[in-house]
């Protein structure tokens, strides 16, 4: 399944990059992220509570950042493994400046398998969007507390 | 299709029902009607550890009218609504609506609060209560709130409602003249699109116009371009075909029922259909 959008960030686009890239915002932004554990470099292993509406789980996975091409351009590669199923993808995330702000834009390729994957057809599009904007809302608060922090040092 | 072991308890008023609810452990999922729950549980995708059944409190049922205010319980079933006759007289849309959701067995059990609650991105009452501009009244711990039903609903199954509250009624005024259009699903009759037209008229003119599209997003929603369109127009037939011409949706679900375009354009169809039956109410 293809899924593909677009996001804008109020905050820069270097910024966001940093963000975007880093550990600890990335485990802030996660919904319920409760483990979150560098296993080989770039490559995380994670425990988070994703889910759309009534449908929620506890999914450990794997993260992989790849092909950086710095403030532009990096491909994100995730795999996760949770009661209602599994599934993979690979997305390409594109960074380019909107005004003040930033202007993302993702193509993500995924597979899901078990129960999500037989029954959810009908709302997988609309669900992996849903939690991509979920992520990304998540993530610019975590820059702006950030950026808000080391302003008032 | 065996759901996961839950425990399951029965409240027998509002206060009970939000005090099991705050006590609980682990996923305690209030339960009305069951037919969007259950389904998931049987699936899996659901695993509450506690039910809290609902249905049976007393006071949350039924359908009333006071000043041309219209008033429904939280717990009053589709078929209910159905043949209602407040509602066959004031606000023949909601039946009509109601009548159209699943099958018999779904519309015996089904309560318009869960389909509220729940806001599956296919289900028809959204869009209704949206078009006639209804409050959605709310219990909780802390007492009681009213949210407009324009914004209720902010995306996939996403509403303003809290972990443990409780819808308790939804009330409108009675619409002049309001009709529910729907492509529905051929198997599960949910909504591919469904639009809901609420419309005042005064000398043939029309002077106000809500209308609301279900089953096109990821949630229920106003068509504001659609509702200008109309504002001052006579509500003849290229008025209506210019207004629905305006019925653009924004993130438009695809899925195996229909593509983007398909949907786009049956949300086009499906909007000049009830508007034209609104406006000969
Ligand atoms: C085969 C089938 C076909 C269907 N076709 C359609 C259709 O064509 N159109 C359509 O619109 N719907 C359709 N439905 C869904 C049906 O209308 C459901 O009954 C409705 O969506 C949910 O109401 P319920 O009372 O059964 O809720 P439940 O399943 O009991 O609960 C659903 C969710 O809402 C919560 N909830 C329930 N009541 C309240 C409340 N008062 N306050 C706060 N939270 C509450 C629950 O905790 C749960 O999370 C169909 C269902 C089935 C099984």
């Amino acid at each position: 399944m293809r899924v593909d959008g677009e996001h804008r960030f109020d905050l820069s686009r270097s910024v966001m990059w940093e963000h975007l890239l880093n550990p600890e915002s990335l485990q802030g932004a996660i919904p319920g992220c409760t483990a979150f554990e560098e296993v080989a470099p770039e490559t995380w292993e994670l425990t988070a509570q994703v889910g759309v509406g009534p449908v929620r789980g506890t999914f450990t996975g794997r993260v992989e950042l790849r092909d950086r091409e710095p403030e532009s351009r990096y491909t994100l590669i995730a795999s996760g493994q949770g009661r209602p199923g599994g599934g993979q993808g690979e997305a390409v995330i594109n960074l380019t400046d909107d005004g003040d702000g930033t202007h993302l834009r993702y193509e993500a390729d995924v597979t899901v398998r078990g129960a999500i994957a037989r029954v959810g057809g009908r709302l997988l599009t609309a669900s992996a969007r849903t939690m991509a904007r979920q992520f990304f809302d998540a993530i610019e608060k975590e820059a702006k507390t950030a950026t808000e922090r080391s302003a008032a040092r | 299709m065996i759901p996961s072991a839950f425990d399951y308890q029965r409240a027998g008023s509002i206060a009970e029902a939000i005090a099991l609810k705050q006590g609980a452990e682990g996923d305690a999922r209030f339960i009305a009607g069951g037919h969007s729950l259950i389904p998931l549980m049987k699936l899996r995708l659901a695993e509450p550890s506690l039910l809290i059944d609902i249905s049976g409190i007393p006071g949350l049922s039924g359908v009333s009218e006071d000043g041309g205010r219209v008033s429904i319980g939280a717990l009053t079933t589709h078929a209910e609504l159905e043949s209602d006759s407040v509602l066959l007289a004031s606000a023949p849309v909601v039946a009509e609506a109601a009548g159209e959701i699943g099958d018999q067995q779904v519309r015996n059990r089904g309560t318009i609060g869960g389909s509220l609650a729940h806001a599956d991105p296919a289900s028809d009452l959204p869009a209704v209560v949206v078009a006639l501009d209804a409050s959605i009244h709310i219990a909780g711990a802390g007492g009681e709130r009213t949210v407009a039903a324009g914004d209720f609903f902010s995306g996939l199954f996403e509403v303003d409602l809290a972990e443990d509250e409780l819808i308790t009624s939804v009330s409108f005024d009675a619409p002049s003249q309001a009709a529910y259009a729907k492509l529905r699903h051929p198997a599960s009759h949910f909504a591919i699109v469904g639009v809901a037209a609420s419309l005042t008229v005064e000398g043939g003119v029309c002077t106000g116009a809500r209308v609301a599209v279900t089953g096109a997003s990821t949630h229920a929603q106003r068509l504001g371009a659609v509702e200008e369109a109309l504002t001052g127009s006579s509500l003849d037939d290229d008025a209506i075909a210019a207004a629905s011409a305006a019925a653009d949706v924004d993130d438009v679900n695809a899925d195996l029922a229909g593509s983007e375009e398909y949907r786009q354009a049956m949300t086009r169809v499906f909007t000049g259909r009830a508007i034209a039956a609104a406006a000969a109410r």
